[in-house]
């Protein structure tokens, strides 16, 4: 417990904004706006005029911290190498700590600390409905929008361990996460095939648990700490080479704040990149384009293996959309708490989109392929949205 | 091709003032006295405009023709208004440098009448007109004071741009007195080709082949005889090739010499945007004499024919975006021609420059729209 | 001060309730530009179209409110502070690009277009918009025609003010009037000429009509070490001695070299005193031999580890490391002070060696990184706001460096703007009567000065930098 106000802002990394504005257009809401109060810029000036006493916190102002997607697209295009995404997990901490929280806000919070932290909890689909209810997700459905079709959630193998396809060269574990086996099943599963068709033994650590990003997101540091210590016994004496991650999201999360791992969290394209691929038999024949999710572009900086992968499947044409690295309007529980916002950003999102003419929308993270179905879906589109893996291991299933 | 002596509306007392603060001391003179005052360079450019309102004083700027400063190494120079653009060339011309501009009617252009008139040539197509190039500029105003903008650097945004006002106002706003230009090196290959066909359609889509090379030409000249001659200026291999892949015939450069003497005795000059070039100059119609930059949107057009036909041509131009300027003529077929055409929307604005400028409208008095 | 609350009123039945700022905690938000004085606006106005624009200020005009056009707020000059408090007319929400014309080769966009936007567009059509400040990836058309922006390529193809071909803007009075057009020339004074740059002082722009070129079949980008900066500037002089204008010559120091390469990896080479960056571009013979020509020009003046980009993704990584330098800089120190005087290309080894000598003085690291081919200057004078003794130290260090711009014969600015930052530096340049003359135009067209006051011209009510007293440089004693 700190008395110390705005004590998780560090005021050193709010002094290296220089206030340049280069971050501006990179910004969502900005380019939705045009106000500075919703640019990056204008976020870590109000917090550091909070931090230093030069404003007094007020709930109004505490709105632009909210509007923030935590997409990170800033921190990529900020040449002064401006911390945005530590900073803003900070204000969006301090903000919870200091103001009376709206019944959805405490709701959400409460719910996805109960739920996360059990992973029993969230063992069956009907879990993942009273979820929905509960974190407010149903009002994706008032909008129009709907959760994908559900399927069986995702197994690890019996024994937590499935076996390379050739011989063994590398030794993995594989974060399971708490979303991604029961909303993309098949990402997980397409995911683990290539690993093993890379040579990776693949391990499932049993004892793992939510990695913690969506708490961490949303302002709930010491909820994540928590997760990270349960993580951290599991990881810490195991052997294995890498931690593959397929949902950007927990990746950045995992490369963030877990220290004890540097250089060990790997997302699944840039690992497959590192390692390689056999050639693939088949060929895919489709004309597709790339999305790339804020977690992974912009706060792993990974832009070019998901695209390397992809170009190197035979048959398949990938067309860039005008800004493929713009974020969706996902972020997490964002589409849920900012709805309004969202839908503004996904709608930009779904023009860029749809005017590639490709049949099917590649990205790496469970939200960001929820709010693309749903959005085409809204459009009556017929372009489906994959993830990477599901995509790239096409050309091995002949 | 014919090279005129300077004819002014009228008969009127002429001086010559030795420095720009002679000149700035006698327009203020003769702004107090309520005299109109005209400024004359080499008197290229005298026909261009209405005939003026009243009588007054020619100032000749003849006088004031010195280098100020040539910074070689800075490529920058500045230079009095009564210099000639031959006088200056061959200075530039020692440390390889040049001003490109290339207007009709030469030689014996003055820097300062080509600043006030905005003449321009061909080489407008590679380097922009002089509005480019101008960074400094020093007038002397009605009420005596000599002012300047800008500055000797080739890159500067301290103040108002005053060079873009003074560039191509007659005069209107100050006498211009001084200027400074950004110059630039002579070009390491030179070369001139020309291509000629009865048939215009064959011309302009000459025209066409060389505006699309990949190297970009400097300048494209069509003629209404039924010729293109296009200049390449660049690194001898790329001139080479370029011109090669035309495939036209090459020409001493010195036929530039020679076109840049073009002075019909009635002579308008159209500038329309520039694909709008082809369909204006068509409605011409065929037994029309003109020549023009077809790169660049202008043309010049030998007016064999009354106000009358001016006004059909000028309409023809204005539907097309652009407008149509007598630069030579008798003073009453100007009158009744009117020189500049229909004003622009914004002369409101333009006069209340002016008034804040010249007052009581001394400079060249009528002759220019505003 | 505050607006009536009937004013308020007003500006929100004009552009609509929710495009109306006026809580005074936000306000504080929109109080600085990337320059480093502010003040709060007494209200933020987001307006849709012309119109919107139109009746703000009207509204202002009526009530004699200063109003400030901004855009991004990218600008480094404070030209879109509100320092005189009013409306900040914020014209980030137009930003369509309302048209591309590929046969006339031009664009009519929105102010609030982006510039990197622009480009990014036009290249689907194979043409590209010249004028690239650092900032393209933020700063608005509008912001650009205002201040007349440079950047690295403007060596050869020419600053913003060549490639406008007109505007759609609203004077003082609310009055709209398109200015310049398509056509080569035009009848009557150039309006559109004498706008831009005005940096909002004389109008808003509503409409920008750019000219757009044909993206040049071949690039090559080279980099070049230096044992001193001096040898640098001298190969700098020598190459377009030799009558070759580059797409662009860019200069950094050892300094900025260091930072850069901390943050790029571009394989800058860090022992360099400085390092040039050179493009060609035109068709693959005219690079090849440019270049060709080029290297053995750098090579006689002590040019060595030179690297030719031999792909695109190596010529942009060279040019992330150059157009992302002054942020990099942000590595050594939190803050910078940047001015952008420009000298005669010859004197920038005097030039360079002042601003060295003030640094020390000073005892304040500057790092240099600029436009070479241009004599375009941008030294950044690094420290740390939070130390509020060291402010006054830095100012004074900027002003020196521009106090000995000028003693060279230089400009006080290059591409930023005078703004607010160098308005009591302009009669170190400019005679009272170069400054009156430009009054004139002023007084003409916004005759009650409510577009954005208190900029360009020195401003009595403001305290005088120490050195700004100063007369005596002003142009006609210098050398006309």
């Amino acid at each position: 417990m700190t008395t110390q106000p705005f004590a998780r802002l560090n005021d050193d990394d709010l002094a290296t904004c220089v206030h340049c504005g280069l971050c501006l257009d990179a910004c969502p809401t900005f380019r939705q706006t045009g106000l500075e109060t919703e640019s990056p810029r204008g976020r870590i000036y109000l917090m550091t005029q909070w931090k230093r006493g030069g404003l007094p916190f007020t709930e109004d102002q505490a709105r632009h911290i909210d509007l923030c997607l935590g997409c990170r697209t800033c921190e990529a295009v900020c040449p002064s190498g401006v911390p945005y995404g530590r900073i803003i997990e900070a204000g969006r901490s301090e903000v919870e700590h200091i103001r009376r929280p709206t019944p959805k806000r405490w709701l959400a919070r409460t719910a996805l600390r109960q739920l996360l932290a059990k992973p029993r909890r969230l063992r069956t689909a009907g879990a993942v409905t009273r979820a929905a209810q509960k974190v407010g997700l149903t009002s994706l459905v008032r909008s129009g929008r709907q959760l994908p079709a559900l399927r069986p959630r995702f197994q690890p193998p019996a024994g937590g361990i499935a076996p390379a396809i050739g011989p063994r060269k590398h030794r993995v574990a594989f974060l399971v996460g708490c979303v991604m086996p029961i909303l993309y099943p098949q990402s997980h599963e397409a995911a683990v095939k290539l690993l093993q068709l890379a040579g990776c033994e693949v391990w499932f650590p049993r004892a793992e648990r939510c990695c913690g990003a969506l708490l961490a997101h949303n302002g709930d540091l010491d909820g994540a700490e928590r997760l990270r210590d349960v993580n951290m016994q599991v990881y810490r004496d195991s052997n294995f080479e890498a931690l593959i991650v397929d949902s950007a999201g927990c990746g950045a999360h995992l490369k963030d704040f877990y220290p004890e791992l540097e250089g060990r969290v790997k997302d699944l394209s840039e690992w497959l990149v590192d390692v390689g691929l056999p050639t693939p038999a088949g060929e895919v024949t489709m004309r597709v384009t790339y999305q790339d999710a804020c977690h992974l572009a912009h706060a792993q900086r990974i832009k070019k293996q998901p695209r390397d992968l992809i170009r190197s499947i035979p048959g398949v044409e990938l067309v860039e959309m005008r800004h493929p690295d713009i974020c969706c309007g996902a972020a997490g529980l964002y589409s849920t708490l900012e709805p309004a916002m969202s839908a503004r950003i996904l709608q930009e999102k779904l023009d860029d989109v749809l005017s590639t003419r490709a049949e099917v929308v590649v990205t790496g993270n469970p939200g960001c392929q929820m709010q693309l179905e749903s959005g085409l879906r809204s459009r009556g589109s017929t372009m489906r949205v994959e993830h990477v893996a599901e995509l790239v291991v096409r050309a091995f299933l002949h | 091709m014919v090279v005129r002596k300077p004819r002014g509306s009228r008969p009127r007392a002429a001086e010559k003032p030795a420095t720009a603060d002679e000149l700035a001391r006698r327009l203020h003179e003769a702004a107090e006295a309520g005299m109109a005052v005209f400024p004359v360079g080499g008197g290229r450019s005298v026909e261009m405009g209405d005939p003026a309102a009243r009588d007054g004083l020619e100032l000749h700027t003849g006088t004031l023709d010195r280098v100020l400063e040539h910074s070689q190494a800075d490529m920058v120079v500045s230079v009095e208004a009564g210099i000639t653009l031959e006088a200056l060339q061959a200075l530039l011309s020692k440390s390889g440098q040049f001003l490109p501009l290339d207007p009709f009617n030469s030689p014996g252009h003055t820097i300062g009448g080509l600043l006030a008139s905005g003449w321009t040539g061909p080489l407008r197509l590679r380097y922009g007109s002089a509005r480019d190039f101008l960074i400094g500029i020093r007038v002397a105003l009605p009420d005596g004071r000599l002012a300047s903008a800008g500055g000797r650097v080739v890159k500067n945004v301290s103040g108002y741009d005053l060079m873009k006002l003074h560039y191509g106002a007659m005069g209107t706003l100050g006498v211009i007195v001084a200027a400074s230009f950004k110059v630039f090196p002579k070009p390491l290959h030179d070369a001139t080709v020309s291509f000629e066909h009865e048939s215009m359609n064959e011309v302009w889509s000459a025209a066409d082949r060389a505006l699309g090379s990949p190297m970009a030409p400097a300048a494209v000249e069509v003629f209404s005889s039924g010729r293109v001659i296009a200049r390449f200026l660049g690194s001898p291999d790329a001139t080479k090739r370029t011109v090669a892949d035309l495939g036209w015939a090459n020409v001493d450069s010195a036929v530039w010499t020679e076109h840049s003497k073009s002075a019909p005795a009635r002579w308008a000059r159209i500038a329309v945007p520039r694909h709008q070039l082809r369909p204006v100059l068509e409605r011409l119609g065929p037994e029309q004499s003109w020549w023009a930059s077809a790169g660049t949107g202008i043309a010049n057009w030998t007016v064999d024919g009354g106000a009358d036909e001016v006004r059909n041509v000028r309409a023809a131009a204005a539907a097309a975006g652009g407008s149509l300027v007598i630069m030579a003529g008798p003073s009453d077929f100007r009158r009744d021609a009117g020189a500049w055409g229909t004003p622009p929307a914004t002369l409101h604005l333009m006069r209340r420059l002016r008034t804040a400028f010249d007052p009581n409208e001394v400079i060249n008095p009528g002759r220019f729209v505003v | 001060m505050m607006l009536a609350p009937s004013v308020i009123e007003e500006l929100r039945r004009a552009v609509g309730k929710e495009f109306v700022i006026d809580s005074s905690n936000d306000l504080r938000i929109f109080e600085r530009d990337a320059s480093i004085e502010g003040c709060a606006p007494d209200a933020v106005v987001l307006p849709a179209n012309v119109a919107e624009v139109s009746a703000v200020i009207k509204i202002a005009s009526k009530n004699r409110i200063p109003v400030v056009a901004r855009g991004a707020g990218t600008g480094l000059s404070g030209g879109a502070v509100t320092i005189r408090g009013g409306i900040a007319l914020q014209v980030t929400r137009m930003r369509r690009i309302l048209e591309i014309d590929p046969v006339a080769q031009t664009a009519l966009v929105e102010p609030g277009v982006v510039n990197q936007e622009l480009s990014l567009v036009a290249a689907t059509h194979k043409l590209f918009y010249a004028p690239d400040p650092s900032s393209q990836k933020a700063c608005t058309i509008g912001g650009n025609a205002a201040e007349n922006s440079g950047g690295p390529h403007c060596l050869y193809y020419g600053v913003t003010t060549n490639h406008v071909l007109g505007m759609e803007v609203v004077l003082a009075d609310g009055s709209v009037h398109w200015v310049g057009g398509d056509a080569p020339d035009r009848v009557g004074l150039d309006l559109c000429g004498v706008l831009v740059g005005s940096e909002g002082t004389l109008c808003a722009i509503t409409k920008v009509k750019v000219r757009l070129l044909r993206t040049p079949p071949s690039v090559a980008t080279l980099l070049a070490a230096f044992p001193t900066i001096e040898a640098a500037s001298q190969a700098v002089s020598a190459v377009i001695g030799h009558g070759i204008v580059p797409a662009a010559l860019e200069m950094m120091d050892s300094v900025t070299v260091g930072a850069v390469e901390a943050h790029y990896h571009a394989g800058y080479p860090t022992d360099a005193g400085a390092v040039l960056l050179v493009e060609v571009d035109g068709i693959a013979e005219s690079t090849l031999e440019l270049m060709t020509a080029i290297r053995k020009v750098l090579a006689d003046h002590h040019g060595y580890a030179m690297r030719e980009a031999q792909s695109p993704a190596e010529r942009d990584l060279l040019w992330a490391g150059r157009k992302g330098a002054i942020g990099a800089l942000g590595r050594i120190k939190p803050n910078y002070y940047l001015h952008d005087g420009v000298v005669p290309r010859s004197r920038l080894p005097q030039i360079l060696s002042a601003v060295g000598e003030i640094g020390v003085h000073y005892k304040l690291p500057v790092a240099n990184v600029f436009h070479a081919g241009d004599g375009n200057l941008h030294p950044n004078i690094l420290f740390d706001l939070r130390d509020r003794e060291v402010l006054p130290q830095v100012e004074s260090a900027g002003e020196e460096m521009l106090r000995a711009v000028v003693e060279l014969g230089g400009a006080l600015s290059g591409e930023h703007g005078i703004g607010l930052e160098k308005s009591a530096f302009m009669p170190w340049v400019f005679s009272e009567d170069d400054l009156d003359a430009m009054k004139l135009v002023k007084h003409a067209l916004d005759a009650h000065g409510i577009m954005n006051p208190g900029k360009i011209f020195p401003d009595p009510e403001r305290k005088m930098p120490h050195l700004a007293g100063r007369t005596g440089l002003a142009i006609e004693a210098k050398w006309w």
